[in-house]
């Protein structure tokens, strides 16, 4: 079962890596038109369309992770500790903070980007960003610990 | 952004990434959780065991959640007025993004030790 929610865990991860990205860089990095090559046309989406579904994927992610999180605490954290991979430990501590804030970040990001406030655009493209950097912090965390064994080769 | 209600968002983001930051710092833990043995505890409790860890991440992210809201509620109860002069408008869209970036650089800080070595 752990297994199982654990892929849902990343697949959910995967998509928000995607939607997020997507909106950070039309953000920060617009683009007029919509034609041109692949990276035109990546940053050429619409942000606010993404809004909804980066809160949905960050909230189902997060549930997911916490549901998970245990298991890691008695297995995998134990198995770090016994072989002394301090790094890959830590990183998963930084990961659990950066989501925990990220979380809190949520309502603000919604608002920003569905209230339109006008002069705070920065603001809402420094959050996105701020959320994005998170979201893959965290992924690659995630896909690291998940693979350790075969990595570290312990 | 003059909207009362929508003044109380941003504050709960920036309150929960504070308090968020203290919990795990000083282990205000409002919830405790024993993954071994599957049970819950009220606030703060230790390990039964050397081998049986304690969980207090659920209780941080409880503490941070509770002194966002209650903070929200405070900014959106307060006079607009008040507010306007307690936190100038000039200096929430700075903390509105400085503050959960602050705090990441501190739990850098704080976790350090597992880097350099």
């Amino acid at each position: 079962m752990i297994t199982l929610l654990l892929i849902i865990h990343g697949l959910l991860a995967m998509a928000l890596v995607g939607a997020i990205t997507h909106q950070a860089l039309a953000a920060c990095w617009p683009t007029r038109g919509s034609g041109g090559d692949l990276v035109a046309r990546f940053r050429a989406v619409s942000g606010p369309v993404y809004t909804n579904t980066v809160v949905v994927l960050f909230v189902l992610t997060f549930v997911l992770g916490s549901t998970i999180y245990p298991s890691y605490r008695v297995g995998v954290r134990n198995y770090l500790i016994s072989f002394r991979l301090l790094t890959p430990e830590g990183a998963f501590e930084v990961k659990e903070h950066f989501a925990a804030i990220g979380l809190g970040l949520l309502p603000v990001y919604w608002l920003l980007w569905r209230g339109k406030p006008v002069g705070w655009e920065r603001v809402r493209d420094i959050v996105t960003v701020v959320l994005a950097v998170i979201v893959w912090l965290s992924f690659v965390v995630g896909h690291v610990l998940n693979n350790i064994r075969g990595l570290y080769g312990a | 952004m003059s909207d009362r209600t929508t003044l109380g968002i941003p504050v709960f983001s920036v309150a929960f990434a504070v308090a968020y930051l203290l919990a795990t710092e000083l282990n205000w833990a409002l919830v405790t959780y024993h993954p071994i043995t599957g049970t819950w505890a009220l606030g703060v409790e230790a390990a039964k065991a050397p081998r049986q860890p304690a969980m207090y991440w659920y209780g941080w992210l409880l503490t941070a959640f509770f002194a966002g809201a209650v903070s929200a509620a405070i900014a959106v109860a307060l006079p607009h007025d008040l507010v306007g002069r307690l936190v100038p408008g000039w200096v929430w869209p700075r903390l509105v993004w400085g503050v959960p970036l602050v705090c990441m650089l501190l739990v850098l800080v704080m976790l350090r030790g597992y880097f350099l070595r």
